[in-house]
């Protein structure tokens, strides 16, 4: 490819977190092919700017923004570069959602091995926030499904990177939210699958115990998706209640739909509720919800819907089962004008039910009750920047008013503490208010200055900064990157050390609160595999709303900088699928 | 999530004070002032042991020329920006008899083109973001011609003015513009004044401007009290006016 790029700033303009609580001005280009992101640093270099990147905009915080600076919005390049069904590998564009990249698959038997709880991240965004899904006890977070990619950073450099060829740069760089390079292609091995269905069932549990014990008990069972949806309301012994979505793949012959259930039009989200009402009025009818004892009105009633539904084993299609995000149409709207954040930790095992039993009530102590919680299981991965150990994740929705922010924002500070304490983690995708401290702490100061000295290697000059990374280690990235640099120097090349090994994380629990030290381990009751009749009928299943998100997109027509770009090779010829018709290139 | 504020004459008095409320109630906040040294005081306590939540910038508001660097170094260090207050303006002493164009001038230039400068640089954001407040803080003084302070009086009302037109261009695009008309306040610029008619301390009033913001109001008098006497005070035919003891 050779692309002739001429280049002025271009104006700023209005871009924000899916969460509509984080707002920022970024000067945006759209680039098209790799020269045009080689071209972007050059711009970056010459007028003193930094340069970040914007996928589809689902991050709820401020994870794909970067204030006053450049940012890489990668809705042109969106298309599957090569595609072979045999063996289910496919090399895509950063841009391509993971809807596009479904919907084109499916009919080939293959799903996405990991997917978000909204189908409209973008592929490049789940690579950069290596997110998970409600399998990762299982099948571990999106990047272990990577094969390759394709990385340019600020050296000039475009590096193909398998996990062997580069084991450090593989490892660094995914869940490196693009601050270590920009990904311009990256090659994914597919789940193959039988039938465009799940086999689900559901699991009310009375109490935050009960909700432990079925989640350890699917673990052992070996369930290929497990999820849970809390009720933070109440408290007492109803505290923690809530209902798990467990569910498996068909094997090859099981489903006697298995080929029809391939169908888009089986697999898309119905648009109406009830068969009357468009869902895309849902968010209206929630409104007058919006508030404190609405939110509990509405939690209560969806546990009781629950508590009285049926149930059993029945099989859902993939899209229906994984994405509950997209069920009701801009769900998020409820919570103008303020919005929304989330906060979401991960905790090891052990230490998990202490601290969520004291996360629910605090909030409650504080009337700052979460609106939504999520909870999944988890397993440690060797990534970098991980967020996953092995237990469990919570995530919490909450408003944003201007009554409650510092509010809120203390109630963060003080679950981040918590969880530092228990050897936890962040997710930067999710994050809107985590600090450097807790940061540093939880991922310990050996990984994050291996990270930031390879930072400096590939991006000397630091141009690969967006809000969040600004926000979150700021002044620290010079000294993490010295103590990594003198790290090296001490030591010979090695594996990573883990960013908080268990007995460091035993001696920070130390000094935890005494109702905060769990020893109490779970138990685990054989629960017999349940078992789905071909004569069992899909039944949409109302409950549990996962969460997740990544960098994502928002095609903004309209570039921001002013270039002309010729392309001799405009796409692979073995293209299989644009998702949109392109716009005209970035002028 | 934390809302993000620049106040410009944050060093003492009002916009201090408006620092430490508007910390409290979940901002970040860019501190201007000439004084780094009472900035630098003032952001430690602030900050206190966690994450930062106050950034400094040493700037003299008639250094129109230096307010684009400095706007938009406080902003990329806020990450953003929701609100910006202009609170700096100086009342020097002038005597009953005292015509002097150079203090007038130094009045002119920190308590109007300041004022100017910034909110232009603010209102050319909000405008892009479709989405911000401006708070300008004027004075009961700016709404008569009262013989003892020609020209703090007559830059309070240019002000006013500045602020209103500003309103009616930005209110259609969604930012909204607030003109705070403080009555005696207790601060630096007040000290060795003898009357101060109802005067309050410099937290009442940054609660008093705090509210107001909340309710997103067009104009408020802190304390409200306020409102009712001026309204009086400016019916008052300048016939009538010009008789009256009121310096």
């Amino acid at each position: 490819m050779s692309q002739e790029v001429t280049t002025s700033l271009v104006e700023l303009e209005g871009r924000q977190g899916w969460g509509m609580a984080n707002q920022a001005l970024c000067r945006v280009l759209y680039p098209e092919h790799a020269e045009d992101v080689k071209a972007a640093f050059a711009i970056a270099r010459e007028h003193g700017l930094t340069v970040h990147c914007w996928g589809n905009g689902r991050s709820y915080g401020d994870a794909a923004l970067n204030e006053g600076n450049l940012l890489l919005d990668f809705s042109r390049m969106n298309r599957i570069l090569d595609w072979d069904k045999d063996s289910g590998v496919v090399k895509a564009q950063p841009g391509i959602t993971l809807n596009k990249l479904w919907e084109t698959l499916l009919g080939d038997g293959y799903w996405v091995p990991v997917v978000t709880g909204t189908q409209f991240t973008t592929l490049g965004g789940v690579v950069a926030a290596n997110a998970h899904g409600k399998n990762n006890h299982k099948y571990g977070p999106f990047g272990d499904h990577i094969l390759a990619f394709e990385l340019v950073s600020p050296d000039g450099e475009l590096r193909e990177v398998t996990r062997d060829s580069d084991p450090e740069l593989f490892h660094a760089a995914i869940g490196g939210f693009g601050w270590l390079g920009v990904f311009v292609s990256i090659t994914l091995q597919m789940k193959k699958v039988h039938s465009g269905r799940l086999k689900v069932l559901p699991l009310l549990e009375e109490d935050l115990e009960g909700m432990f014990r079925t989640f350890e008990r699917c673990n052992a069972e070996d369930w290929d998706y497990v999820v849970g949806w809390i009720d933070a309301f109440p408290g007492g012994s109803a505290l923690g209640r809530g209902q798990i979505h467990a569910a498996r793949y068909y094997e090859e012959g099981e489903d006697p739909e298995g080929q029809s259930s391939f169908a888009l039009d089986r697999q898309h989200l119905p648009d109406r509720f009830f068969l009357v009402i468009p869902k895309a009025w849902l968010w209206r009818f929630a409104k007058p919800f919006a508030h404190r004892w609405g939110m509990r009105l509405i939690n209560l009633a969806r546990f009781l819907w629950m508590k009285v539904g049926d149930n059993e084993v029945h099989p859902q299609e993939h899209a229906r089962f994984n994405f509950l995000l997209d069920y009701v149409p801009n769900w998020k709207w409820i919570y103008k004008p303020g919005g929304l954040i989330q906060f979401q930790f991960f905790l090891p095992k052990d230490k998990a039910r202490g601290v969520i039993r004291r996360a629910l009530e605090m909030g409650q102590e504080r009337k700052l009750e979460s609106w939504l919680v999520v909870m999944k299981r988890h397993r440690p991965d060797p990534f970098w920047l991980s967020h996953a150990v092995d237990g469990y994740s919570f995530a919490m929705d909450f408003p944003v008013t201007d009554k409650n922010r510092q509010a809120l924002w203390e109630l963060t500070q003080d679950y981040g503490e918590m969880v530092v304490k228990a050897g936890g983690r962040f997710y930067f995708a999710k994050d809107a208010t985590v600090s450097g401290n807790h940061v540093r702490r939880s991922l310990g100061d050996g990984i994050l200055g291996r990270f930031f000295a390879l930072k400096k290697k590939l991006d000397p000059q630091g141009l690969l900064m967006g809000s969040q990374l600004r926000r979150v280690f700021g002044d620290m990235v010079e000294e993490l990157a010295a103590i990594g640099e003198r790290d090296a120097a001490a030591e010979p090349p090695g594996e990573p050390t883990a960013p908080m090994s268990e007995a460091e994380a035993e001696a920070e629990v130390a000094g935890l609160p005494t109702e905060l030290r769990d020893t109490k381990q779970p138990t685990s009751p054989t629960l017999a595999p349940p078992e789905a009749t071909a004569a069992e009928e899909a039944a949409p299943s109302e409950a549990s709303v996962d969460d997740e998100a990544s960098s994502g997109e928002g095609a903004e027509d309209g570039a921001l900088v002013e270039a002309t770009a010729t392309s001799e090779d405009e796409a692979a010829s073995d293209e299989v699928s644009s998702t949109d018709d392109k716009e005209e290139v970035a002028k | 999530m934390l809302k993000r504020a620049i106040i410009v004459g944050a060093s003492s008095g009002i916009g201090a004070a408006l620092a430490r409320r508007l910390v409290s109630e979940g901002y970040k906040v860019g501190l201007v002032a000439r004084r780094s040294e009472a900035l630098d005081t003032l952001a430690t306590r602030l900050n206190g042991d966690g994450p930062k939540r106050a950034f400094v910038c040493a700037h003299d508001v008639t250094d129109v020329d230096g307010a684009r660097t400095a706007f938009e170094g406080l902003v990329t260090q806020l990450d953003g920006l929701d609100t910006l207050i202009y609170s700096a303006g100086i009342m020097p002493a002038v005597g009953p008899d005292e015509f002097d164009a150079d203090k007038d001038r130094a009045i002119v230039s920190v308590n109007v083109i300041g004022a100017m400068a910034w909110l232009d640089l603010g209102a050319e954001r909000f405008l892009k973001q479709g989405s911000g407040m401006l708070v300008g803080i004027g004075s009961v003084a700016g709404d008569r011609g009262r013989r003892g302070q020609p020209a703090y009086a007559a830059s309070k009302a240019a002000l006013h003015t500045f602020m209103e037109a500003l309103r009616n261009r930005l209110a259609p695009k969604g930012v909204h513009v607030l003109t705070v008309k403080p009555g005696p306040t207790h601060t630096p610029m007040t000290e060795g004044l003898d009357k101060l008619p109802m005067a309050i301390d410099a937290d009442q009033s940054a609660d008093g401007i705090f509210r107001a913001m909340a309710r997103r109001a067009d104009t408020a008098y802190v304390p409200f009290q306020w409102m009712p006497i001026m309204a009086v005070i400016k019916s008052i035919p300048s016939v009538i006016f010009r008789r009256l003891p009121l310096d």
